[in-house]
């Protein structure tokens, strides 16, 4: 099966290479001869340019290698090895959380610095480190284009197709929560553990009045504060953007939690259509939305009152569609 | 002469035919069906326009089309991009636009956008006016191709106008402190139109 060769063939190449990486650059800078060539800013920032890069040889070289290896002749067997390795592949979520970190170095430093022009001669490689640094970011996001390949020719085995299907739902799921994380990497300040507040579903800037009717003066805010706000399945995040010089991602500070098993929706609100509101506690605690545009606020509300009642059924016991 | 390298990646929607533009461009050959998924994960080749050479590193980013927010690793520092739809596809044209929003507001500022509307063999079939995505091209200052990875109708030349549109110095290797050369980018702007009407 030619898929299954691909798979194992191009898994091979990718543990070799990360190896030339690690061997190359990562080990090269504790060898004595390279010190004088390594650029100052570098020193002491091994981690900041690799990131878990050594991790993911080692899962990669030392296990998953050897497990797709042992099912070469048993293409029913591979599903399973991708199943079996869900947790292990979250790794790659740390990996390119670093990873506009580890570029705003190397952009720092520049490429044609002297030290990896050196390892790159040594090496003999064509293109510089940062088109190698990005191998496990196209590896992982490959794994489901050859396991949909591999489903397009199980059609006749229900068993194997099955055991592929699953295998492919996993890294779609893995690839998704890696998605998620990168926006997740950006917010700031929020101590809760994020995979609690369920998937991202969307998220966009508004202004945002709040208004609180047992604390008064301090909280009653007249002027209307930009915020970005996070919907995610179980919880809403207000944030407040911050703009980062250092790469062109923004970031965002966290500023409020609103649990959306305890919130409540006005989907309209005198004074302008594209506003809405959420509200906790019979409107103690009133949050007065308004959207840049009104299609934005309907694909809001929209959004909003499905994740409602789609908690308000699962409180019933029983879904509705 | 000089030599530079030109970091390129190319985005669009998965199937309108990335991966047999690349393949075209470096290798000169079309596979009907891939049989490879992967591929290599760069390839680079070196073109030679107007007595300067300039070294493709190409990206591939086949497989994380539906990740946008992976799609920062590829282009941050990508000097050209290439945008492809599949005129038989009108969704994808429609993707084409939203990854231009993101490129002018995420990438390089002097960062080169091409758009080609890849598989103009398949006449019958089209979906998307040639006239309407020229419109759109003119109107985001982008250069244009259709092409065809099959019969490798505009393939090069779409290469070869990214070439030609670069700002005159290399700004992937002096992004500290360089200066942005505005005069000659707008100098060279559209030259000459590069495909009209189908080719079969």
């Amino acid at each position: 099966r030619h898929v299954m060769n691909e798979l194992i063939d191009t898994e091979q190449a990718y543990v070799s290479e990360l190896q030339q990486i690690l061997k190359g650059y990562y080990q090269e800078m504790d060898s004595r001869h390279m010190q004088h060539l390594i650029p100052g800013e570098l020193v002491g920032k091994r981690h900041v340019l690799f990131g878990n890069l050594e991790e993911i040889f080692n899962f990669h070289n030392d296990v998953f290698l050897q497990e797709l290896q042992n099912c070469r002749d048993m293409p029913g067997r591979v599903g399973k090895c991708f199943v079996n390795r869900k947790d292990e592949f979250q790794m790659y979520s740390s990996y390119c959380q670093n990873k506009p970190r580890s570029e705003a170095l190397r952009a720092h430093i520049g490429d044609s610095n002297p030290f990896f022009k050196e390892c790159q001669k040594k090496l003999g490689h064509k293109l510089p480190l940062g088109a190698y640094l990005l191998k496990p970011v196209q590896r992982i996001t490959k794994y489901q284009l050859l396991l949909k390949e591999m489903l397009r020719f199980s059609g006749d085995d229900p068993v194997l197709e099955n055991h592929i299907q699953d295998a492919l739902d996993t890294m779609l799921g893995v690839l998704r929560y890696l998605n998620d994380s990168m926006h997740q990497v950006s917010i700031v300040g929020f101590n809760e553990n994020m995979s609690e507040q369920g998937r991202l579903l969307m998220h966009a800037s508004f202004s945002v009045w709040t208004d609180h009717k047992k604390e008064k003066l301090k909280d009653l805010r007249l002027r209307a504060m930009n915020r970005h706000v996070f919907l995610y399945e179980k919880s809403l995040l207000f944030c407040k953007k911050r703009e980062e010089s250092q790469h062109d991602g923004a970031v965002y500070s966290f500023k409020k939690k609103l649990k959306l098993s305890q919130v409540g929706l006005t989907e309209t609100v005198k004074g302008d259509k594209r506003r809405f509101e959420l509200w906790l506690r019979s409107r103690e605690e009133v949050y007065i939305i308004q959207a840049p545009t009104l299609e934005v606020k309907d694909t809001w509300v929209k959004e909003i009152k499905k994740v409602l009642l789609n908690q308000f059924d699962q409180l019933k016991g029983k879904k509705i569609f | 002469m000089s030599m530079r390298d030109v970091k390129l990646c190319l985005l669009g929607d998965s199937g309108v035919g990335k991966s047999s533009l690349v393949m075209r461009f470096v290798t000169d050959s079309f596979k009907p069906a891939l049989e490879s998924t992967i591929g290599a994960s760069f390839m680079t080749k070196t073109v030679e326009v107007d007595g300067n050479t300039y070294k493709f590193q190409i990206w591939d980013t086949a497989g994380q089309e539906k990740y946008r927010a992976l799609a920062p690793m590829y282009y941050r520092g990508a000097a050209a991009a290439i945008i492809a739809y599949d005129v038989t596809r009108e969704s994808s044209f429609k993707s084409v636009k939203s990854w231009v929003q993101e490129l002018r507001h995420q990438g390089h500022p002097n960062i080169v956008l091409a758009i080609a509307g890849n598989k103009c063999d398949l006449e019958d079939l089209r979906e998307v006016r040639l006239k309407d995505a020229e419109d759109y091209a003119k109107q985001i200052d982008a250069l244009f191709c259709e092409t065809s990875a099959l019969t490798a109708v505009n393939v090069a030349d779409i290469f070869t106008k990214i070439c030609k549109k670069l700002p005159s110095e290399d700004f992937s290797s002096s992004r500290v402190g360089s200066t942005v050369n505005l005069r000659k980018k707008r100098d060279v702007k559209k030259e000459k139109k590069c495909c009209g009407g189908s080719p079969s």
